[in-house]
Order: C-alpha cells, then structure tokens, then sequence
C-alpha cells in the first residue's frame, strides 16, 4: 500500500478521534457544555457547586479513557492472535478468550461470596482469576493447533467456540448459585460496558494495557516473518517456539485485564484489524499501531452510538456484538477463507 | 548481479556446510536419517535426490539448524552451526522450505524485504539500504515486474522467483532450497534450475532436494542419493551417481539410465509395463 494512502488513513482516524472524543466527553443523558465546565474550573467551584465539571471528570471522561484503552488493546491483541495462530479469524472473542477471562473474574467473585481465599481480598482476584481462566484456553487452542500439522481455521474456531461454550455454562452455573443482587450486577457486566465511575479502572486498564500493547507492537516485524512462514522466520534467526509462547502469555494477559475491567466485549479484536488491513495491507509494523489507535476510537464511537442511538445507557457488548456479528459472516462466507490454513 | 558480486570481498568463499555422519529421528527408534555425509561448498550446485520418504528434507532441515542432529555433527566456518547465534547463521545460510503458505497477503517486494530480517535491529526497520538490496535481488530474478503484485495471486514459477528473491535478499553464501521445482511445469521447472546454476556460477553454494532427477543431472556439479533406508547411496557428480545398479538400490525398483537427448547428461527413468 502506498505511504500516502497510509498517512491519509491515520490523518482521517485522528480527526475521527477527535471528534468521537468530544462527542464522548459532552454527549449522553446529560449534555455537559465544555464553557459551563470551563467556567467552573476557572471559579474553582466545589464539586457540589459545579455540576458540569463534576460529571465530566467523575463520569465522562474515566468512561471515554477506559474505552478508548479497552478498544486499543482488544484490537492489538486480536492483530497479535492473528499472526501466533496464522489465522486471520482468530480474535480474544472468537478464540473463547473474553469468555474464559470472564469466567474467571467472575469466579473471583463467587469465591469471595462463599468466604473463600479471604487472605487475598486485597489482591486483585478478578485480573488474576481472569488471566488464569483466559491463559488456560489459549494453551488449550494452541495445544490443539500445534497438536495436528494440518489443523485449518476451521478446527481451530471450532475449538475456540467450543471452549467459548464450555466458559459460558461455567458461568451459567456461577449465576445459578450467584445471590440475587450479585446476579443484577453480574448480568450487567457481562453484557460488556465502559459505564465506570471514577479512575480506579481506567488505571487498572492503563498499567495492564499499554506495556502489553507496546510489548507486542514491537513484536511486529516478528509477526511478518511469522505470518508468512513458519520455517522461514526460524531459517531467519527468530525462536519461534519462544515468539509464540511469549504472544500467547501477553495477548492472554491483555485480554485478561480488558475483561476484567469492562466485561467480555466481542469482536473489536477481529472487525479493527480487518478494516485496518484493507487501508495499510498486512505488514504488522503498520497494521498494529493504527488497529491500536483505530480500536480505541471504534470502542469509543460505540459506546457514543449506544449512548445516543439506543435507549438508556445500552452495554456497549450489544453495540459491538451487532456491529462485528455480520462482519464475521461475511468474512466466514467469502470464498478467500478455504485458502487459510494454519 | 547477484548482491555479492555487486559487493566483492563480502561473500567468503571458504565458507563450507559440513555433515558428518547425521542421523536423526523424529520418532525415537524409528530413523529418518542415518548416518548421513554431505558437503556444501560456495559456487557448488548439489543436487539431494532419492525417493520418497527417504529423509531428503530432513537433510536440508538438519542443514540449516532447524533441527539438531540426534548424532553427528554439522559444521558452518569450522564451528558447530548450533553454536552460531541464529541471526548470524541466517546471515550466511538461507533456507527455501517446500510448499510456503502466506497466512496474510504481502506484495512481492513486501516478499523479498522479509528476508532482510537477520540485519534490521529491534524494531525492524527497513533503511534505504536494505530496499536497494530487495530491489536489486527482484531484478537479478527477473521479478521487478512483479513488485506491487500480490504474492497470492502469482504463478507458481513467478512465486518461487519471489522467494529466491528473498532468501538472495538475505545475502547468504550459501542458500538450501526444499523442492523449488514440485508444482511446476516442465518449462518453469528448468527456468529454476538455470537460476539456481547462474547464481552458483556467480558464488553462491546451493544444495537442492529435488525429484527431478534429470534436470538436477543437467544443471547440478554434484548429486547426493539418499535411499529409502535413509543411507546415503552414493555422492559424486551426476554421472557418478546415476547409474542403473546405484538408482535401482537406492529407489528399490528397476530404473534404466540413458542420455539426455540433447544435454547428453545422464537420464533417469523408471521401468515398468507402459501403455
């Protein structure tokens, strides 16, 4: 793809994000009026006294930070699934990843309602249940991959699915024996949302996030030799065994702490970088930077749309899942896909 | 011009891959591999040939360091070639494997710039250098016509001249190719053969496992037979090696020897009740 094609894609996907930035920050059931904020930071109001400010910095803008993280890592994990199983349909969401991580966070929880683990409340319970549940079903997506040679796309979804289920009747069970005013809000996180308060998630996300999106941008170069051939890129000096391994651990880590803050959002993994690749081609040392910045925003545009389009506060989940649902299918049933195999 | 020549002094043409008495099993008990010797040498064209089954890419495997040897010893330079570091390695000894299979869809010149990957830094970069190398490397083979084409979309012939496109852009002295000629047709398959002897006559050591028996006797310096008991038959020039009792032993049937009709190198066939 030509460089001038490139830069005017990333300029368009900035101005993009600056608008969809604003809409976030200002539009929803309240409409915050950037001056009336304004006015109040200049006059130094109390929170009480500055109703504008106070649902900009407490609501808005922790929501806008923590989709715009959420999305940039969903899509970088998807990008980097992508190339360690050389398959382009591989997502956190289609390999049953988003469901294992919610299991496990929201096993975390059923944990501390039976009393158990008590030692470590303080721990992080959830990231860390969710990174263990998610982990265990990448290794056993990968396990299958590596187990047969000429294992296709198809036997690789089909597992993924497959495990995607097995955590979804985990969970079903958790539900059955959840309390009743956990089961409110356990249904609600599930459905996947950006509706935080406050900046303890957004940091959460940021400290877990970005390392591991960085960690696996600089990987790109890896990913291309990867994704063209296995025996090549180790003819040309890369440990592929250790690349996959170390990928499988930080996209599961990524993926981990995503869902543990803001629920099991599908399919940003898989509708970014397609889209993505369409306007830089496959080369990873582009397609990942801009699936990262063109994920945040896409994640941030939806969460607008549900806000604005639907009624209520809709799951962003929905949003994503109506959205990336059809885009899948149509990738599944164009003919390109019997040509993809692991 | 090959990148070497245009950069005399850079390729050293002591630079000998070595096998001493290899053997391997991906099975334990269950030899895919015994005993084997070959040698390597920059400006030399081998040829490995034998049947099916016979361990011909395992050789090429243990040669390029993809595997290790579960006995004997493959040396590169005079060092054991598992104790270069692998991006060294790669910066002498290329690797063609059989049947590439793209996972995602890159351009031709994208194709031939992966194989400057043992010389980019961390981030992998590409510097002006390095694409004046793919470039050169897509002319020497006559694929600059293809730059900006989908690797997908290319022929048979054209994509296996856009991966040695790639492995010359490596800049290796010596490069090992796994059945560059299978899925071709007789006209492409001889086009490959006379690329692989032009770079070897301009330096660079080639080994190549092939079926093609007939064409590696008309462009090869030497051939190496493997049998299916996974021994080496016999080693030698092609006229050494192809004879009726040796091809007979090593593919455990009735092969007559002839001449070629007009390269007047040995021709191989196989007997049979024919039509």
């Amino acid at each position: 793809m030509s460089r001038a094609r490139v830069t005017l894609f990333t300029t368009a996907l900035l101005v993009a994000g600056v608008l969809v930035v604003l809409a976030s920050i200002t539009l929803g059931t309240e409409r915050v009026s950037l001056y009336t904020a304004w006015d109040e930071w200049q006059r130094g109001a109390d929170w009480a006294d500055a109703p504008a400010l106070s649902v900009l910095l407490k609501l808005r803008l922790p929501r806008t930070l923590a989709s715009l993280l959420a999305g940039a890592g969903l899509a970088v994990a998807g990008c980097a699934f992508q190339a360690l199983l050389r398959n382009p349909l591989a997502t956190p969401y289609t390999l049953g990843v988003s469901s294992a991580a919610a299991l496990g966070a929201w096993s975390a929880f059923i944990v501390a309602d039976f009393g158990w683990l008590v030692w470590a409340e303080h721990l992080p319970m959830g990231q860390i249940f969710a990174f263990v549940f998610a982990g265990a079903d990448v290794l056993l997506v990968w396990m299958l991959a590596a187990r047969s040679a000429r294992s296709s796309p198809t036997l690789l979804l089909l597992a993924g699915v497959t495990l995607g289920m097995l955590a979804n009747s985990g969970i079903m069970f958790s539900r059955y024996i959840a309390s009743p005013t956990r089961l409110v809000v356990m249904d609600r996180w599930l459905m996947g949302g950006v509706d935080i308060i406050g900046y303890g998630p957004v940091l959460a996300l940021f400290f877990g996030v970005v390392p591991c999106m960085a960690v696996l941008i600089l990987l790109a170069g890896r990913f291309d030799q990867l994704g063209f051939s296995r025996d090549l890129a180790e003819s040309r000096g890369i440990n592929v065994a250790r690349l996959q391994w170390f990928t499988f651990l930080v996209g599961s880590l990524l993926t981990a702490v995503v869902v543990a803050q803001v629920g099991p959002i599908g399919f940003i993994g898989l509708v970014v970088p397609h889209a993505v690749r369409a306007f830089t081609g496959p080369g990873h040392r582009r397609l990942m930077p801009i699936s990262m910045l063109a994920g945040g925003i896409f994640l941030c545009a939806c969460d607008v749309a549900a806000r604005l389009l639907l009624p209520g506060e809709t799951p962003i989940g929905i949003v994503t899942t109506l959205i990336g649902a059809p885009f899948f299918l149509y990738l599944l049933l164009r003919r390109k896909f019997t040509d993809w195999e692991y | 011009m090959t990148p070497s020549a245009a950069q005399p002094g850079v390729r050293d043409m002591a630079m000998l891959l070595s096998a001493q008495a290899v053997s391997y099993a991906y099975t334990p008990g269950v030899a895919a591999l015994a005993g084997a010797d070959i040698q390597i040498a920059p400006g030399c064209m081998t040829g490995i040939v034998g049947p099916n089954g016979s361990g011909k890419s395992t050789l090429l495997r243990l040669l390029c360091g993809l595997l290790a040897p579960d006995s004997g010893t493959i040396t590169l330079d005079g060092k054991a070639l598992a104790r270069i570091a692998p991006r060294s390695r790669a910066q002498i000894l290329g690797y063609l494997p059989q049947a590439v299979q793209p996972a995602f869809s890159l351009t031709a010149f994208e194709t031939v710039c992966l194989g400057r990957y043992p010389y980019t830094g961390a981030l992998g970069s590409l510097r002006e250098t390095d694409l004046d190398i793919a470039r050169r490397c897509m002319a020497d083979t006559q694929t600059s016509d293809l730059r900006d084409r989908d690797f997908s979309t290319l022929s048979g012939g054209e994509r296996q001249r856009v991966l040695i496109a790639g492995s010359l852009a490596q800049e290796p002295n010596l490069l090992l190719l796994d059945e560059p000629t299978a899925a071709l047709d007789l006209h492409h398959a001889r086009e490959v053969f006379a690329l692989m002897r032009r770079l070897a006559d301009e330096g660079l050591g080639i080994a190549v496992v092939t079926h093609d028996l007939n064409l590696a006797a008309q462009y090869c310096d030497a051939l190496t037979l493997i049998g299916g008991d996974h021994r080496v038959h016999a080693a030698g020039s092609p006229a050494e090696v192809m004879t009726e009792s040796t091809l007979g032993a090593a593919y455990a049937s009735t092969i007559r020897v002839g001449k070629h009709p007009f390269a007047g190198t040995p021709f191989a066939a196989a007997d049979g009740a024919s039509r």
